[in-house]
């Protein structure tokens, strides 16, 4: 059983693999350029090229990957000669990057009119501003040029006398800024290492805004999940247990109902009945405090609810259709013929075998219910990943939406991988082989 | 009945055993739960005492290791011991009536013997009436006090056994046991009578006797009346009108069975197939994990591994073993529709080693099959005109305007009628769809026909039929014929030659008439004495082996047959494999025992005479 | 075929969901000749009003007839949707043959990749496609249609296996007929049964997804209505004109519902008569 579990993680850690490489491709491939999106459509060409050197988008897509995956500071480290550290600043509550020299000192670099400056961090934390020596080495193009840190957390390769304005510029909702610098990578820790980037759109680190997004959405979903299941499967079984009975025929066509309602339908009714007409519920959630849903539960009901309505109908379904199956099985009728009490013969022999095909498709499912999560949240309002994710998406705020997809699909293939086990333990010819 | 009295008698009055043990036993619990639980239904028990006497009945089933039995899943249990652990399940209270519903039609030839044998010998340890159903005459006459025999609904006949098979009074049951080649019957020697018609719907059945549409000696009353059932005494009864005048008459006698005198088939010596060494094997993957990225020692399943045989032009070489011994991989190799692992296959000059991709029209056309499953031999989707006039216009070069013509002869030559043409495959019967089987692969005009199975998944009348025709096109096209099956009987009845397959290898291959009389391969001896036969008059010996086959995955070291064989001479079976003795005419025996000693071997199947003595048998 | 189809008037399940699904086709192909209003025309002195006479469904924030536009958006519904589907029948029907068929490493690539797609939720997948090539009608289709295409990859897939060790596939090879010819006519047209259900099903998917889309502000752009976009839009008025949400919800739930009772009542006539 261990090797059955193993071989399921390793092979959806493949599955997640490819598709971190889907997303980021996919999200990077938009032909809508992030740089004219963010400058603007009056934006000079070398304003463009610049932007997005700047950004490091001119990087190689492979390399690019790499960064974003498992970090950028080690290529960068291998390219300065030196070890990355990064620090937060006890002042502003930001991390920054900085080069460790030999000497245990931190510095970061800074090229005014085609001056380079050291910055060497300070005990309190302030830096000191000296004249770099001569750092400068000859590249294979005979330009004398110096990989260093600057202080906006890039790795930026300067080229000797170069002087471009070194005054920022805003252009459209980006300030450009010319450092002097001839390529950039900006520095991080790649998603798997907990720092998916910087966000276009706010400049903070997605990791920031994306923890507690999901932290909303997690409890949103755990409640939901918890009130549906074991319903569901509830009245799964006692539909399939009187199958043809009215009771059967009211839960298989209102589970159909629900099913077949879109979620945002299903959300939209909802708030016209209970917080429009009868006016018991808020219809919206409002968000004051990082502690807004325990402070006011009644906020998540209707969200769970519809969620709830959501899923409910589909596992009945499926169980409903996995109990006539197995109440059809030969094995029953063995059971019955033993003189095996009707109860007995449902819970004990075929409650187990019954509840094997619902799991797996639960787990396939798992994806639909996220999905439905982020209708759910944008119909509430709810700010969760869903609602993070459909904003970045408007703005083409690359990181969030790569971060976002990212932890989601996590999360779906997680929870998949959960079920797996549930259902080796469910099955034994799997447990016991 | 109420259906609490009923739940009362269900379990301990009356029992079951079901035809597919791996169905009727839950898969998410333990053997011992589902034991257990039809004691404490019945019975105020205590848990330990209910599991001591699971274990008592499971050894008298023979379960090999009962305790250990009872803490097992059922998917952990061999088919034999399946059907062992709910034969038992059905035994617990001592019912009075045990009833079996085709209990061995799912299993092997050895196993089903094996369960046989229990029913014997539980209905006398038990004291238990059992009523076994079955479509099998061989099975039914090895197990069976009296026979009720049933057609279309009714019971036709009811008679002790002896009398059912030597003195049959209904026409169907006569025509039933003609069906099926007799105890030694060859095709030289005999023909099979198969029943015309098929069974009527039960929501059409005739006016008169049901039987009467099919039988021979129906007169104006059968087609009118319907006949009760009218005892004859002796415990016997029958539904028939005519019963009275035909009983004499109707008994089959060898002389007067030789319909199609075959010998004129022309005998040549030249070998046309001949395969030397071949190896088919089929990737099982791997289980390991780093299996999911392509590394990882990777499993073969080894279904053929190293057969050598040859077959004459114009004869019909058998190949009997039981399922999982490689027979059909063999002949699907030969046909191309697996590719060779290893050895060398030669069709006349041709060289055979390509898969069937790669097969030039002309290798394709003079090598065709028919196969096994009537179901599935033809495509649902298309008419059989269409399924027919495809390989004419492929493999022949006719020309279009030509193929309705050739299509209604195609029809013809497989006694259908042309308007058959027009019909889609699910209106077609069993028997009908292996017809136009048979008329696909005769389109091609083929030297050789390679037929896995035709017939095991037909009823007992078609089978015949089907039988019958074959031999037709065997004499009228004079082609060479490789013919697999399970069934001894039908092998040694349509073969010239046989090939005993266990495991991948041959056993044995020879003359047929050589390959069932002594010297035996030992496996070969028990495959024939566990064969049902049905004929109540005869004898046989009484070899049995363990259930356990093993698995082609990872066959046993030198001889493949050692971990069953009854007649294992020690450590050289373990370590190397058998040499091929030669026996004369032929016939080769690969085993370690030698020569002389499996000649001593006595006939497995004897015919009791008149006077009760034995007197040899080739089957 | 009509032949066929006569047993399900036996489920009443089929007859609701075929009468639902034939009213919308009827309101999408004929609604809008008949309708008095037009659907893009405004009437300033009647905006968010509930159902009237002349208005018999109301109208929205700019005084647009709603009736109008739900008749317009169920014949855009009704044209995208199936479109959708196709395009996902046709490139998923390839890959399932192609893999079930041969089999081996070709398989295990394509496998893997549809797992990978199958991985990322639906909706997100939406968003991400949306949001990179934008929101247009063609847009919408290939989003929809990527969809799908693991779904029925993975059933026509799960079919070729099962019926390429068929038998007739076997006496195809016999006669050298190509993979071509095997896997497109002797495997496709026998694994149609559970193909159509699927498609059905999916139909009314692709209704709910392109609904959703609309919703999300993700679907086909504006002024032309269509069901999601539609609630999207009334969805900030819903305090004011709740009706101009209830119609076009009503309508896609409806609509799908339909399908689905048809496929239920198929499903269960399936059994009943085959068994």
């Amino acid at each position: 059983m261990a090797k059955f579990i193993l071989r399921r993680g390793v092979s959806l850690l493949i599955t997640m693999l490819i598709v971190s490489v889907a997303v980021f491709l996919l999200v990077e491939a938009a032909p809508g350029d992030l740089a004219r999106h963010i400058l603007g459509r009056d934006a000079q060409p070398e304003q463009v090229w610049m932007f997005r050197r700047q950004l490091g988008l001119d990087e190689a897509i492979h390399l690019r990957y790499l960064d974003w995956l498992i970090g950028s500071d080690w290529r960068a480290s291998r390219l300065i000669g030196e070890r990355l550290r990064r620090l937060e600043d006890p002042r502003t509550g930001r991390q920054n990057w900085w080069a460790e020299g030999e000497d245990g000192a931190l510095r970061q670099w800074q090229m005014e009119d085609g001056t380079l400056y050291e910055l060497e961090l300070q005990e309190d934390g302030s830096t000191e501003k000296n004249a770099a020596g001569d750092v400068w080495s000859i590249n294979d193009n005979d330009k004398s040029v110096f990989w260093g840190v600057d202080t906006r957390n890039r790795a930026v390769l300067w080229q000797e006398g170069l002087i471009r304005e070194s005054v920022a510029t805003t252009v459209g909702r980006a300030r450009l800024e010319y450092t002097g610098g001839i390529r950039y990578i900006p520095l991080q820790r790649g998603f798997l290492r907990g720092d998916p980037g910087i966000s276009v759109a706010t400049n903070r680190p997605v990791g920031e805004v994306l923890g507690r997004r999901l932290a909303n959405s997690a409890i949103l979903a755990s409640v939901s999940f918890v009130v549906v299941m074991p319903l569901a499967l509830l009245f799964g079984i006692v539909a399939g247990v009187n199958e043809g009975n009215l009771i059967d025929s009211i839960l298989s066509i209102g589970g159909l109902i629900t099913t077949a309602s879109p979620n945002f339908a299903t959300g939209i009714f909802l708030i016209l009945v209970f917080a429009i007409w009868l006016q018991w519920l808020p219809g919206a959630t409002v968000f004051l405090s990082s502690r807004a849903i325990f402070e006011n539960p009644e906020m998540l009901v209707l969200p769970v609810l519809t969620l709830t309505l959501l899923e409910l109908g589909y596992v009945l379904r499926i169980t409903r259709a996995s109990m006539l199956e197995v109440l059809d099985a030969p094995y029953i009728r063995t059971a019955i013929l033993k003189g095996t009490p009707y109860w007995k013969v449902i819970v004990k022999h075929a409650l187990q075998n019954a509840l094997l095909t619902p799991i797996t498709v639960i787990m396939l499912h798992v994806n639909w219910l996220v999905g439905g999560g982020i209708v759910v949240e944008a119909v509430f309002g709810f700010p969760g990943l869903g609602t993070y994710l459909l904003n970045s998406a408007n703005v083409k705020d690359i990181a969030a939406i790569q971060a976002g997809a990212m932890v989601m699909v996590v999360l779906a293939v997680g929870t998949q991988f959960i079920a797996d086990i549930i259902y080796t333990f469910l099955n034994p010819r799997i447990r016991y082989d | 009945m109420p259906s609490r009295q009923l739940r009362r008698l269900c379990g301990s009055q009356i029992s079951m055993v079901y035809q597919d043990p791996m169905q009727a036993l839950n898969p998410a619990l333990r053997i011992g739960n589902q034991l257990m639980e039809v004691l404490l239904n019945h019975r105020e028990l205590e848990k330990s005492e209910a599991r001591e006497e699971c274990v008592s009945v499971l050894r008298s089933v023979h379960m090999p290791d009962p305790a250990q039995v009872m803490n097992r899943f059922p998917h952990q249990l061999s088919g034999g011991q399946q059907q062992r652990a709910l034969i038992a399940m059905a035994l617990l209270n001592r019912p009075a009536l045990l009833i079996a519903d085709e209990p061995t039609t799912a299993l092997d030839v050895t196993v089903e013997a094996a369960i046989l044998d229990l029913f014997d010998e539980l209905r006398h340890n038990y004291d238990t009436a059992i009523l076994f159903i079955s479509h099998d005459m061989g099975v039914i006459a090895r197990v069976a006090d009296s026979v009720g025999v049933m057609y279309a609904g009714e019971m036709v006949e009811l008679a002790p056994v002896n009398d059912i098979f030597l003195n049959p009074l209904h026409p169907y049951t006569r025509s039933l046991i003609r069906c099926v080649p007799r105890v030694g019957a060859s095709k030289e020697t005999c023909s099979l009578d198969p029943i015309r018609g098929r069974v009527p719907s039960p929501d059409a059945l005739p006016g008169g006797c049901f039987f009467a549409p099919r039988c021979d000696s129906a007169d104006e009353r059968c087609l009118q009346d319907h006949p009760s059932l009218q005892s004859r005494g002796s415990g016997t009864s029958v539904r028939c009108h005519r019963a009275q005048e035909s009983s004499a008459s109707v008994c089959r006698s060898d002389s007067d069975a030789i319909a199609h005198p075959s010998q004129e088939m022309q005998r040549t010596e030249k070998i046309i197939l001949e395969v030397r060494d071949i190896r088919t094997y089929y990737d099982a993957g791997t289980q390991s994990v780093a299996g999911i990225l392509g590394l990882g020692e990777r499993h073969y399943v080894r279904a053929v591994d190293g057969i050598s045989l040859s077959v004459k032009e114009g004869q019909t070489l058998g190949v009997v073993g039981e399922s999982g011994c490689g027979k059909s991989t063999l002949a699907r190799t030969i046909v191309g529709l697996e590719a060779l692992t290893g050895g060398k296959m030669r069709y006349d000059d041709t060289d055979l080693s390509e898969p069937v991709t790669k097969r030039g029209s002309g290798l394709l056309s003079k090598i065709q099959m028919v196969f096994q499953n009537p179901d599935a031999t033809l495509n649902p989707s298309f008419t059989v005109g269409f399924q027919l006039r495809r390989p004419l216009a492929r493999l022949t070069g006719s020309k279009s305007e030509d193929r309705g013509e050739q299509v209604k002869n195609l029809l013809h030559a497989v006694r259908l009628d042309e308007s058959y043409a027009t019909r889609y495959p699910r209106q077609l019967s069993g028997g009908e769809k292996q017809r136009v089987a048979i008329a696909r692969a005769l389109a091609a005009q083929p030297r050789m026909l390679v037929c896995d199975e035709p017939v095991s998944s037909l009823d007992v009348s078609v089978q015949a039929a089907v039988l019958n025709l074959l031999l037709d096109v065997q004499r009228e096209t004079r082609c060479t014929m490789l013919f697999i099956a399970h069934d001894l009987s039908v092998v040694r009845f349509f073969s010239d030659e046989v090939a005993v397959m266990y495991l991948g290898k041959l056993c044995e291959v020879g003359p047929a008439d050589a390959i069932y009389s002594p010297p035996y391969h030992p496996y070969t001896e028990a495959l024939l004495s566990a064969v049902p036969l049905p004929d109540p008059s005869v004898e046989q010996k009484r070899i049995r082996m363990p259930d356990e086959v093993p698995s082609a995955l990872h066959p046993p070291k030198g001889c493949r047959f050692h971990t069953r064989c009854p007649r294992m001479l020690g450590d050289i079976c373990e370590a190397k494999e058998p040499p091929g003795l030669m026996a004369g005419d032929g016939h080769i025996v690969y085993c370690h025992i030698p020569l002389e000693d499996l000649r001593g071997i006595e006939p497995v199947v004897n015919q009791i005479d008149d006077r009760g003595g034995l007197s040899a048998c080739n089957l | 075929m009509l032949k066929q189809l006569t047993p399900m008037l036996s489920s009443p399940k089929a007859v609701a969901g075929v009468g639902i699904v034939l009213f919308w086709i009827l309101v999408a192909t004929v609604g809008p000749f008949l309708l008095p209003h037009d659907h893009l025309t405004q009437h300033p002195t009647s905006t968010n009003m509930g159902p009237s006479r002349t208005h018999w469904l109301g109208t929205d924030d700019v005084g647009r007839d709603l009736l109008a536009r739900v008749a317009n958006g169920a014949r855009r519904t009704l044209i995208l949707s199936p479109l959708s589907v196709l395009v996902s029948l046709v490139i998923g029907c390839t890959l399932g043959l192609v893999g079930g068929y041969y089999g081996g490493v070709l398989d295990e690539a394509i496998m893997r990749l549809l797992d990978g797609l199958m991985a990322i939720p639906t909706v997100l997948l939406y968003i991400i496609i949306i949001a990179s090539l934008g929101a247009s009608a063609t847009n919408v289709v290939l989003a929809v249609a990527i969809g799908g295409i693991p779904g029925i990859a993975r059933l026509v897939r799960g079919l070729t296996l099962d019926i390429r060790t068929r038998e007739y596939v076997a006496a195809a090879k016999l006669r050298g007929e190509g993979p071509l010819y095997i896997m497109f006519v002797e495997i496709l047209p026998n694994a149609r049964g559970p193909i159509i259900v699927d498609a059905m099903l999916r139909v009314g998917y692709a209704v709910f997804s392109i609904g959703t889309l609309g919703f999300l502000g993700l679907g086909l752009p504006p002024p032309a209505p269509d069901w999601g976009n539609m609630v999207q839009r009334a969805y900030s008025f819903i305090f004011s004109n709740p009706w101009a949400v209830l119609w076009p919800a009503v309508a896609i739930s409806s609509f799908v519902v339909g399908i689905n009772l048809i496929v239920d009542g198929w499903q269960q006539v399936n059994r009943r008569y085959y068994g």
